[in-house]
């Protein structure tokens, strides 16, 4: 019995083995070396990666991987994204074929500790909400009692609302699919009373209805998603590179830096914190293997936090969000970069 | 040494030695690969072991089978959805093969008509991805289907709209055993006749009408009870409720696209390899029976069907098979399935992705071996015996 056990595990293990065998870390020496960074990224959600009129994939997910090769390899636009599900995303990161995966992936425990794989920084304060039709008269999700539900699969979605539905002792149908896409079209033919996901992703998602206009998003946030990227366990240098560009970018919206004065305030800046960032004093791109532009490259590539936000999600782009809580710490918000010392 | 050589010449100790040596090989392979495995796994940090299967799934499955609610373990929401996969796959299987035996008619019709439609539809079914099909039929189906407000009523018992097929659920009273009895008792009854019937004929060469019997029994005598019974039965309407109807039971338009899906594109198969089949048997058998004065009827169902058994149901098993692995597609459209469970909801919630694979290969490696050992079964049934 314990030796078919170990045959069929060692026949199951057969696939992780293997690639794990040859994705010894080092994965600073390796994008280096590649000089081309790997990137997960959503499939195809408008505002966080979807294709331009080029064909070249573009949004703040995207971004956030181009800050990383900016600071990396000085060159923003070496980048390679790969689209990917959610199973599949985690797969390939613990098999190491990607080198950072900027998916909208809520950060959870079981994740954390049980994939192989490590959250880096919360860059979206999420939460999930429900999209229904106007012509339903449904005011508040209090109201959705006995509906149908389009989800996708896997997801925090489908314990979110199972857990909201059974805190408030109401009933409900989930039909659930094994891409969000497919929900969605699901929903956009009339399948179910409501679609839900993530509020900022059904800003997006509302976008690419037959006919966005029909739509709204109900008040209620049901649940609190952290959206944060997501590097391979065990390469402590490779995510303090991944962490601490995304710092950069959030504070330098603190210190008011962008992309368009970034030269400047390298030139004039008085700050400390400000020329520690931009590398004018100290060595601590050095400190993490990198050049001592690493993070002025970031910034001069992507722009500031804000910039990016409001030129993919915000006020500059067709989703036109408002930021919620993802404001600087110093508006009353959830953003806050620990300090460059 | 010439001792040595002529031992080593010998046929059985050669192969014995290959075969062995072989054996020996994979196995040091296996244990390299396991030994690999656990050890990166272990550098990753990664937990092994099937301690989650009693955790709470946490998410509703719809349709199920069973009792089942989100407060359900693991293992719990892994048989439901087998059984999902199973009651698909049994159903789709039946259907394709009623189906596919109309293809096979058409295609072996001397009418023209018949004969290109069967060969249009095998080309055209056959021809296209699966997974295409399914989105087609299921996009087709909210497509086509009426809003929940202007809901299609029968008779105002059954109701159609997007959502699904709304039929009345029986309830069942006191008594109602007693009609399980008499279903029982009759299908009994029946399967003796029957086996007398065909000893019967064996030994005289007398036919009996012990089909006709026998349905007619297993009909009637349970309709008896139950009217003697008055009818021991409550009928659950379904009632339009806050957003749709409640009560009964629904056909939701998941299923019956899965299931639309499969059949079609496995009647396509399944109709080829009837044909074949049955072309598989020398006309000189069918003139043959002619000949000795079997009418045409007679002729297919104890001559030329009992031959051509013999060349589908080994093809056939496999497209069974086939069939049933490929319900794995149905999570793309929304249905519950079992590879839907475990590859979609489970594994992204625990992450114990090696044990869940594990799981999921022994579920479909079960549902094939039962499959092909009911097929086995039947092929020694029907195999025509020789010495």
């Amino acid at each position: 019995m314990k030796f078919k056990y170990t045959i069929a595990t060692s026949l199951g293990l057969l696939f992780l083995g293997l690639i794990t065998a040859a994705a010894e870390a080092d994965r600073l020496a390796d994008v280096k070396k590649a000089g081309i960074l790997h990137c997960g990224v959503v499939p195809g959600v408008p505002g966080y990666a979807f294709p331009n009129k080029a064909g070249k994939m573009v949004g703040f997910d995207v971004d956030l991987c181009r800050a990383i090769a900016a600071a990396v390899l000085g060159d923003a636009d070496k980048i390679k994204t790969t689209k990917m599900k959610l199973p599949v995303a985690f797969n390939a990161m613990k098999a190491g074929t990607v080198d950072v995966v900027t998916h909208r992936f809520t950060w959870t425990f079981a994740r954390d500790v049980g994939l192989g794989l490590d959250f880096t920084r919360v860059m979206v304060f999420d939460g999930q909400g429900f999209m229904v039709r106007k012509s339903l008269g449904v005011k508040t999700a209090k109201e959705l009692d006995g509906a149908t539900f389009c989800m996708s699969a896997g997801a925090t979605t489908q314990g979110n609302v199972s857990d909201y539905f059974r805190k408030n002792g109401m009933k409900f149908k989930q039909v659930t699919f094994g891409s969000m896409g497919e929900a969605q079209k699901a929903y956009d033919a009339k399948r179910c009373d409501a679609f839900c996901t993530d509020k900022f992703g059904l800003g997006a998602r509302r976008l690419s209805m037959t006919n966005p206009d029909e739509h709204m998003i109900l008040p209620e946030t049901i649940s609190n998603e952290p959206i944060s990227p997501m590097v391979g366990h065990g390469d402590q240098v490779w995510k303090d590179i991944v962490v601490w560009t995304f710092n950069a970018l959030i504070a330098a919206e603190e210190y008011g830096i962008t992309s368009k004065n970034v030269d400047k305030v390298r030139a004039t800046a008085k700050n400390p914190f400000v020329q520690r960032i931009l590398g004018t004093t100290g060595k601590f791109g050095a400190k993490i293997g990198l050049g001592k532009d690493w993070a002025y490259n970031a910034i001069k590539a992507v722009g500031n936090y804000g910039e990016m936000w409001e030129k993919h999600l915000g006020k500059d782009s067709r989703l036109n969000m408002p930021r919620g809580k993802n404001v600087l710490h110093t508006k009353g918000g959830l953003l806050i970069s620990p300090p460059f010392r | 040494m010439e001792n040595l050589l002529s031992f080593w010449r010998k046929g059985s100790v050669r192969s014995l030695t290959y075969q062995w040596g072989l054996v020996v090989v994979i196995i040091c392979g296996m244990f390299w690969v396991y030994d690999i495995a656990t050890t990166n796994m272990a550098r990753l940090g990664l937990k092994t072991g099937f301690d989650f299967l009693t955790d709470e799934a946490g998410f509703p499955i719809s349709p199920a089978l069973i009792d089942y609610s989100p407060r359900s373990t693991y293992i719990e929401a892994m048989i439901v959805t087998l059984l999902n996969t199973i009651f698909l796959s049994l159903i789709a299987i039946i259907l394709a093969t009623i189906l596919g035996f109309f293809i096979a008619m058409f295609k072996l019709s001397p009418n023209l008509l018949l004969r290109k439609f069967g060969n249009g539809y095998v080309e055209v079914f056959r021809n296209v991805p699966l997974l295409l099909q399914l989105f087609f039929w299921y996009f087709a189906a909210l497509k086509m289907l009426p809003m929940k407000r202007s809901s299609i009523s029968f008779f105002d018992v059954a109701f159609l709209n997007i959502e699904g097929f709304f039929i009345p659920l029986p309830v069942l009273e006191g008594g109602a055993e007693f009609v399980a009895w008499a279903l029982l008792i009759a299908t009994l009854i029946s399967a003796i006749i029957w086996a007398w019937a065909k000893h019967r004929q064996k030994n005289t060469g007398q036919p009996f009408p012990s089909l006709i019997l026998g349905a007619g029994l297993i009909i009637l005598l349970p309709l008896l009870v139950a009217w003697a019974l008055d009818f021991p039965v409550t009928w659950e309407v379904p009632k339009f409720g806050r957003f749709n109807f409640k009560g009964g039971t629904a056909l939701e338009p998941e299923f019956t696209a899965m299931v639309f899906g499969l059949t079609l594109y496995n009647a396509a198969f399944v109709g080829e390899i009837i044909r074949a089949g049955i072309q598989s048997v020398d006309k000189g058998q069918k003139e043959a029976a002619g000949s000795i004065g079997f009418t045409n009827m007679q002729t297919y169902s104890q001559v030329i069907v009992p031959q051509a058994m013999r060349f589908i149901i080994p093809p056939v098993t496999n497209q069974y098979l086939s069939l049933a692995k490929s319900t794995a597609l149905a999570g793309a459209i929304g249905y519950a399935d079992f590879f839907w469970a475990m590859d979609g909801a489970i594994a992204p919630q625990t992450g114990q992705v090696m044990e869940l694979q594990a799981i999921t290969l022994a579920g479909y490696l079960g549902i094939s071996l039962f499959i092909a050992m009911l097929m086995a079964i039947y092929n020694h049934m029907t195999r025509i015996p020789e010495r």
